[in-house]
C-alpha cells in the first residue's frame, strides 16, 4: 500500500516534470514564431531595441534554453532574484515567474486568485454532486416516470445552454431585470469569505448556480445511466431476493456501487476546474484563476500565463492522485490487491 | 388444507414483451413442492427454469414482465401480490440462491454485515445479536475461523466459500422454500459434489424444502425427491427421481438421458439431441419438442399435448404418443442403448 502509494507521488512528479518542459517550450517558441523579442513579452510595446537588448542580458533570454528552463524550473524550489542593481527583485520560494508588468510575482497573484476559484468550484460542487447524484438515482429507480423524462430534458438543456448565454441571463435578470428578480441590484461581486462569511456566500450564489447547471446535466446523465446498469447486477436481485426494501436496495445497494466511479469523475473535474473557471469567472467579473489567465493572455503577459498553466498542471495532477487515494479507500478490492 | 403442498404451482406463465415480440420464458407451468421435499427443476439453458425460480419470489420486474397463473406458498398466493408482502416473504419464508456467487454478493460490503443485514431485515434485533447469528451461520456452513471470516469482502473468499456463504445468507432467517439456481455451475468440479452435499444435509436440519434448478441430470439423481423436466417454457414430465430414471415417459427426457458422458465407454459416442429449442417468441404450435423428435406424428405438429399420467399418478409428461408405446420404445429402444 505504501509502495503503490509511493508509486504514485513519483509517477505525479514526473507528469508534473513533462507537464513543465512542455509548458516552457511553448513559451520559448512563441517568440519565435511572432518574431517579436522576447524582452517586448516582460516589459511593453514602446521598448526600444536597445533597451529589449539590456532587458534580455539582465533576464538572460540571450542565454541557452536549457539553462534557462534550469534557472526558471530551479526558482520554483529555491526562489531567484530577478534583474540586478536597482530594479533587482528577489521572488521567494515557489517562484513561478514575474509579471515587469504589473511588478508582482506570479506566485503572489495565483495566491491571491485561487481562493476566488476555489470559492466557485467547491460550491458549484456541491450543488452538481448533490443534485446531479439525487436526480440521476431517482430517474434511474422511476425509468419512464415524469420525473426521469422531466429530467431528461432539463439535463439536455443543461448540456446544450452555454454558460455565457446561461451566465449572461442570469446576471441580467438579478442585477437588471424585472424588480421581483432584482436581487442583486448593487451588482454581484466577489467578497472573500475572511471578510464577510454571508455575503460571500450569497454574491456567490448565482456563480454556484450558473457553473452547477450544465456540470449537474452531465451528472444526472451519468449518475442514472449507471445506476441503471448496477440495478441489473446480480447483486441486486440477491439484494431484493433477501427480502430488503426498494428503498435500502437502491438506497444502498445501488448507490454504493456508483459511488466510487462518482468519486472518480468529481475529483478529476474538480481538479481541472479548480485551475481556472474562465467564461465563469469573465463573466462574473471575479478575480479567480481562470481570470488571471485570460488576462494574461490577452496582455501577453509571458511569465503569467506560464505561471498559470504549470499550477493548473499541478491542480490535475494531484486530483489524480487523490482520486486514485479515494478509489482505494472506496474500493475494497483495490485496497487489497495494491 | 391438510393435504396442501408448502409450494404450488398452477399455469405460471412469465411473458416478456420484446420489441421482437412476446418472449414466453414460462408458459402454462404447474409443479408443487411438499415441506421438506427437494424437487430438482431440469432443462437447456433457456428452458425457463431460473425465470420460474425468480418467479416463486416475485422477483420480475412488473413493468417488463407478465406474469400469470397461480403461486401459492403455505396458502398464500404470490402472482400479483403487493411488494409489500412479497417483501415479507422474501428471505424469511423464501430463500435463494443463485449461479454465480461472486457477481451476487455485493462487492463493497463484507460477507458479515450482508449477512446481518439479511437478518436483521426480517428479525428485530440488535446488531449484536444479528452479528453472533452471522458467525453462527458462517460456522454452519463450513466457514473457518467464522468470526475472522466475518471482517472479509467477498473477492478474499474462494468461489466455493463464497457460495457457502450464500447459502448461509440464505438460510439464516431459517427459510420454508430454498430456491437453488444453478448453486454449482459456476464452482470448481471439485467443489460442486461439496456445495450439493451442504445445501442437503442444512435442509435436512432446517427442514427447508428446496427447488434445485440444475441442467445436470447426474445432479437430480442424487440429490432430489422429485423431478420437473422443463423444455421450452413448459414442463414436459415430472416424476419422483427413481421413476423418473428407471421409466422416463417423454422422448425429451430419453435425449437428456442419452446425452449424458459417460467416463466408462460403454456407450458409444455421445447422443446429443440434434436441432435447436425453438424459439421462446416463435413457439411450434404442437408440441414445442416435435421439430426435434424422433417419434413425432400426425397430431403432434398441431395440437399441443397436455400433461397426462403416464405410468402411475405421480408420473406425468407431456406427449401424443400412447402410454404403452412410449413404455414399449423406452424399454427395447433407448434404454438399452444408454
Amino acid at each position: 500500500m505504501i509502495r503503490y502509494a509511493a508509486n504514485r507521488v513519483l509517477g505525479a512528479l514526473g507528469v508534473l516534470l513533462v507537464a513543465s518542459v512542455v509548458t516552457f517550450s511553448i513559451f520559448q517558441l512563441l517568440p519565435r514564431v511572432t518574431k517579436v523579442d522576447m524582452a517586448f513579452y516582460y516589459t511593453g510595446r514602446n521598448t526600444s531595441p536597445a533597451q529589449a537588448a539590456a532587458v534580455s542580458e539582465r533576464f538572460g533570454f540571450d542565454k541557452p534554453v536549457w539553462e534557462q528552463y534550469w534557472t526558471w524550473l530551479s526558482g520554483i524550489v529555491t526562489g531567484r532574484d530577478l534583474g540586478d542593481g536597482v530594479s533587482a527583485v528577489h521572488c521567494a520560494a515557489p517562484c513561478l515567474g514575474y509579471s515587469f508588468r504589473q511588478n508582482r510575482s506570479v506566485t503572489e497573484m495565483l495566491v491571491q486568485a485561487f481562493p476566488v476559484t476555489l470559492s466557485i468550484v467547491i460550491g458549484a460542487a456541491v450543488l452538481w454532486l448533490a443534485g446531479g447524484v439525487a436526480a440521476g438515482v431517482i430517474a434511474a429507480a422511476r425509468r419512464g416516470s415524469w420525473f426521469d423524462r422531466g429530467s431528461t430534458v432539463i439535463s439536455l438543456l443543461g448540456v446544450s445552454i452555454p454558460e455565457f448565454f446561461s451566465g449572461m441571463l442570469l446576471i441580467y435578470a438579478l442585477t437588471a431585470g424585472p424588480s421581483w428578480l432584482r436581487w442583486y441590484s448593487g451588482g454581484i461581486t466577489y467578497v472573500p469569505f475572511t471578510q464577510d462569511p454571508v455575503r460571500w456566500a450569497v454574491n456567490l450564489l448565482p456563480v454556484w448556480f450558473c457553473l452547477a447547471f450544465l456540470i449537474t446535466a452531465v451528472y444526472t446523465r451519468w449518475t442514472r445511466a449507471a445506476m441503471l446498469e448496477t440495478m441489473s447486477e446480480d447483486f441486486i436481485t440477491t439484494a431484493k431476493a433477501k427480502g430488503l426494501r426498494r428503498r435500502t436496495v437502491v438506497g444502498k445497494h445501488g448507490l454504493r456501487a456508483v459511488i466510487p466511479t462518482v468519486v472518480t469523475l468529481a475529483g478529476l473535474d474538480l481538479g481541472a476546474l479548480l485551475g481556472g473557471v474562465i467564461i465563469v469567472e469573465y463573466l462574473f467579473s471575479f478575480p479567480g484563476l481562470g481570470r488571471l489567465a485570460y488576462d494574461g493572455i490577452s496582455t501577453k503577459d509571458l511569465p503569467v500565463i506560464m505561471g498559470t498553466t504549470l499550477f493548473a498542471a499541478f491542480l490535475i495532477v494531484v486530483a489524480n492522485v487523490v482520486v486514485d487515494a479515494c478509489y482505494a479507500i472506496l474500493d475494497p478490492r483495490v485496497r487489497h490487491g495494491g | 388444507m391438510a393435504d396442501e403442498p408448502l409450494l404450488r404451482v398452477r399455469d405460471l406463465s412469465v411473458h416478456f414483451p420484446t420489441p421482437d415480440g412476446l418472449v414466453r420464458s414460462v408458459d402454462g407451468l404447474s409443479f408443487d413442492v411438499r415441506a421438506g421435499e427437494i424437487l430438482g427443476v431440469v432443462g437447456e439453458s433457456g428452458s425457463g427454469k431460473s425465470v420460474a425460480g425468480k418467479a416463486i419470489l416475485g422477483l420480475h420486474e412488473p413493468g417488463q414482465s407478465v406474469t400469470t397463473g397461480e403461486i401459492r406458498y403455505a396458502g398464500r398466493q404470490v402472482v400479483g401480490a403487493a411488494e409489500e408482502e412479497l417483501r415479507q416473504l422474501r428471505g424469511s419464508e423464501i430463500a435463494m440462491i443463485f449461479q454465480d456467487p461472486l457477481s451476487s454478493l455485493h462487492p463493497y460490503f463484507t460477507i458479515g454485515d450482508q449477512l446481518s443485514e439479511a437478518y436483521r431485515v426480517h428479525n428485530r434485533v440488535s446488531r449484536k445479536a444479528a452479528r453472533a447469528r452471522a458467525v453462527e451461520m458462517l460456522t454452519l456452513v463450513g466457514i473457518p475461523a467464522a468470526a475472522r471470516s466475518y471482517g472479509a469482502y467477498p473477492h478474499e473468499f474462494s468461489g466455493g466459500m463464497r457460495q457457502r456463504a450464500m447459502i448461509a445468507m440464505a438460510l439464516i432467517c431459517d427459510p420454508g422454500l430454498l430456491i437453488a439456481d444453478e448453486p454449482t455451475t459456476a464452482l470448481d468440479v471439485t467443489v460442486q459434489a461439496q456445495i450439493l452435499q451442504l445445501i442437503w444435509d442444512l435442509s435436512q436440519e432446517f427442514g427447508s424444502a428446496v427447488v434445485l434448478i440444475t441442467h445436470d441430470l447426474g445432479v437430480v439423481a442424487e440429490t432430489c425427491d422429485r423431478v420437473v423436466v422443463m423444455y421450452a417454457g413448459r414442463c414436459l414430465e415430472q416424476a419422483d427421481v427413481v421413476d423418473l430414471f428407471e421409466r422416463p415417459m417423454s422422448p425429451y427426457t430419453w435425449g437428456l438421458l442419452g446425452s449424458i458422458p459417460r467416463i466408462d465407454e460403454t456407450r458409444g459416442d455421445l447422443a446429443p439431441i440434434a436441432g435447436q429449442p425453438p424459439s421462446l417468441i416463435d413457439l411450434p404450435p404442437g408440441c414445442s419438442f416435435e421439430p426435434r423428435c424422433g417419434f413425432a406424428f400426425g397430431s403432434c405438429t398441431s395440437e399441443r399435448p397436455e400433461l397426462s399420467a403416464a405410468g402411475s399418478e405421480d408420473h406425468l409428461a407431456r406427449c401424443h404418443l400412447p402410454v404403452p408405446d412410449r413404455q414399449e420404445i423406452w424399454r427395447t429402444q433407448i434404454a438399452p442403448a444408454l
